[in-house]
């Protein structure tokens, strides 16, 4: 009982600790993306605008619940749920730092993707359940996308998991607080399978470059097109968590995690995973979005050889390498 | 190579825009300084002698590419104040709501007699009210700030001959100063912490104790799971619209990798759910998707072979595994082994070393059934090679 009371609190201490990194993910990206385009950002709520997320809530809140006629009823009310669901789910075992884990799992990382890859599953139902064709467009794009990206995620994935001969995500950042950065060393497969799953993580988040089941420019807002209120703020939050996740794990798969000088490490986790987030809306404020065939090219013919390639190199990199340099 | 270059070049753009200072301000708090050549209204100001200037020569109501102009000439007659004839102008009006701030009206006047303001009027609820007349713009000559620029000067700095050098525009003062900030280096040395398992330790304590622990907890769970296993099983083959019948068949394989779970094979489950659910389940999806109207597909109601055909195969499939089962030895003892699972490194052995010839067979087979799809696909759309027939013309 003690270890699932542990698991417990520590997962309602991560919901809401990841729900108001949330609030404060909106606000800085609202800030931020507003710098990159030579803007000032929200400034009226609150001092700096900081209030805004919340104002934004409040306002999604206070929306009519609208269920379009003929949508399938169960499916649209489940999607939005089931979305969170998956997106917390997978924070299930994230390692914050040595002891913070609540569910240090064997197969975390097989764990982390499974869940992640459930992630498409809501969005399709969305989709499907909206009884709008530009939902079930979106829908389908979603579909189309989960099978382009899910490979290369899983390649890039098995490098550190073959690099460091363990599948529990705590157990990746132990061997690398015990030996390197698996982004530093060995360069070679690490920093490009960082970048493989940087790219798969953003495609699974449906973040701009790849949000084309969202695609705003073309399907009216993609799956979420007939949500409104609560129900949408459901499926804002979990992309958003969903991305903070993705980037929670990138910093404890290839830098390190908890590891690091003169701070606890739930210090440099927090600081590891937001710096990636950053990127994250970084990447989003600067580019465009690749078209549904171009995104399929680029998982297709460049990152599934090219997460081979890695995989077959790093399987060489643990066999072959002198033992100093691992 | 050109798409990386143009993504990096891209993000650096941004990058250096957001530790720039903004190009705009928060308006009440900060207030931009307005250019040196702004301007918004009219004003008619008098001549050096303290007269109205205007002589109604027309030339700037004929310039007026908005034909906004109105100007009614006087008589001619003795001017008050150096006994010289001049002309005069009775009437002016500018209809300021299609003006274009062009300001040639102003450049074209020799006269100097009519030049641009800087404030502009106050806000209006009646577009009739941004009609200035005579009176309004004699007043604004005294009122209000001229801007920069009247006829004579105007006309002259554009006369080929004298260029001169031109004011540099004053540019606007950034109102916000941003201070660059720099990203904090990292060092790369690192405190080696003590590895920590006693958090795992205990979960895996936990998690055995819940795996051979009460076992009628552990049966409850089992008969929940197995019996959502079945009724969605059901509910796929009940389900009219396909769509639903696949996402019930998720529910299905999402609770047999619950099963997988409860008997300590939580790799086999965790890739249940990867490939099954995250796979295959998409994939069928996808396949509704593009073949099909959205509608779903009812099943056909009046055939009555097929039910039983298929029944008798099921029922086949289930004989075959449940004498698998009843036969395989050692299953009584299966909490024992549930205590113990498989280690990854014993799975992978006994797949890559005991069972290898399996596991090619089993590869061969995908990869015959990956080759046989594509040609069956490709064998649809006329590739470049194939003539085209008389038909298709
Ligand atoms: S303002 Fe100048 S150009 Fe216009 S009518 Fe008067 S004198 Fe002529
Ligand atoms: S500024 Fe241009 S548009 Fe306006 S009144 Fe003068 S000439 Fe006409």
């Amino acid at each position: 009982m003690s270890a699932l009371g542990h698991g417990a609190l520590y997962g309602a201490v991560l919901i809401a600790v990841m729900l108001s990194t949330v609030a404060v993910g909106i606000w800085f990206e609202r800030k931020f993306a507003g710098r990159m385009q030579s803007r000032l950002g929200p400034t009226i709520v609150g001092p700096m605008g900081l209030l805004q997320p919340l104002a934004d809530v409040v306002k999604l809140l206070q929306k009519e619940d609208i269920i379009p006629a003929g949508a399938d009823r169960a499916l649209f009310n489940l999607a939005p749920v089931l979305a969170t669901i998956f997106s917390l789910g997978v924070a299930a075992v994230l390692p914050l730092s040595p002891h913070m884990i609540a569910a240090d799992l064997d197969i975390g990382v097989v764990y982390m993707l499974a869940v992640g890859g459930l992630m498409v599953v809501p969005t399709f139902m969305a989709g499907w359940a909206s009884n709008n064709k530009f939902a079930l467009l979106g829908g389908m794009r979603a579909v189309a996308q989960s099978i382009s990206y899910g490979v290369p995620l899983v390649l890039a994935v098995l490098v550190p998991v073959i690099l460091s001969g363990s599948l529990s995500l705590a157990g990746i950042v132990r061997w690398q607080s015990e030996h390197h950065w698996f982004a530093l060393w060995p360069v070679i497969p690490g920093l490009p399978a960082f970048a493989l799953y940087f790219m798969a993580m953003l495609a699974e988040a449906n973040r701009i470059p790849f949000d084309i089941p969202e695609a705003e420019s073309e399907l009216v807002a993609g799956v979420t097109t007939e949500y409104t209120g609560a129900k949408f703020t459901l499926f804002y939050l979990a992309e958003y968590v969903h991305t903070l996740v993705g980037s929670a794990i990138g910093a404890a798969l290839f830098f390190g995690g908890w590891d690091g000088p003169f701070a606890p490490g739930l210090h440099w986790m927090v600081a590891k995973t937001l710096a990636l987030f950053v990127v994250v809306y970084w990447v989003r404020w600067t580019l465009l979005r690749l078209r549904s065939d171009q995104l399929m090219e680029l998982c297709w013919k460049w990152l599934t050889p090219i997460g081979v390639a890695l995989v077959l190199i790093a399987a060489a990199w643990v066999q072959f390498a002198p033992q100093g340099a691992l | 190579m050109g798409h990386i270059n143009d993504t990096l070049r891209a993000l650096w753009t941004t990058l250096r825009t957001a530790f720039r200072p903004t190009s705009t301000v928060q308006f009440p708090a900060v207030v931009r300084p307005r250019g040196e050549r702004y301007r918004v209204s009219f004003a008619l100001p008098d001549d050096e002698n303290g007269e109205m200037a205007c002589i109604g020569c027309l030339t700037c109501e004929r310039i007026c590419p908005s034909q906004v102009i109105k100007v009614k000439p006087g008589v001619k007659r003795e001017s008050p104040v150096t006994g010289k004839k001049r002309a005069y102008t009775d009437d002016f009006v500018i209809d300021l709501s299609a003006c274009i701030q062009c300001e040639l009206c102003v450049q074209v006047c020799n006269n100097d007699a009519i030049v641009m303001v800087r404030e502009a009027e106050q806000p209006m609820f009646e577009r009739e009210d941004l009609v200035l007349g005579f009176a309004r713009l004699r007043k604004n000559a005294t009122d209000r700030t001229r801007s920069w620029g009247h006829g004579t000067m105007l006309q002259e700095s554009q006369e080929p001959a004298k260029v001169e050098k031109k004011a540099p525009a004053v540019k606007a003062a950034p109102a916000v100063a941003a201070e660059p900030r720099q990203p904090a280096p990292r060092s790369p040395s690192r405190a080696a912490e003590p590895p920590e398992d006693g958090a795992r330790a205990r979960a895996r304590e936990g998690a055995r104790a819940r795996r051979g622990g009460t076992d009628v907890s552990a049966t409850l769970a089992f008969g929940v799971v197995a019996a959502c296993a079945l009724l969605s099983a059901v509910f796929v083959v009940r389900a009219v619209d396909l769509i639903r019948a696949v996402l019930w068949l998720g529910i299905t394989l999402i609770a047999t990798a619950a099963l997988y779970a409860m008997l300590g094979a939580s790799f086999l489950a965790g890739v249940q759910l990867l490939l099954y659910v995250g796979g295959v389940m998409t994939l069928m999806v996808f396949g509704v998707m593009i073949t099909r109207r959205h509608e779903g597909i009812a099943p056909t109601a009046t055939d009555t072979v097929r039910p039983v055909r298929g029944a008798v195969v099921a029922a086949s499939l289930f004989g075959l595994v449940a004498a698998a089962i009843v036969n395989t030895d050692g299953l009584d003892d299966a909490p024992a082994r549930a205590l113990a699972p498989l280690t990854l490194a014993d799975l992978g052995r006994s797949i890559l070393v005991e069972h290898v010839l399996a596991f090619e067979a089993l590869s061969l087979l995908l990869l015959a059934a990956i080759i046989g799809a594509v040609v069956i696909a490709r064998r649809r759309d006329p590739g470049p090679l194939d003539e085209p027939t008389e038909a298709s013309r």
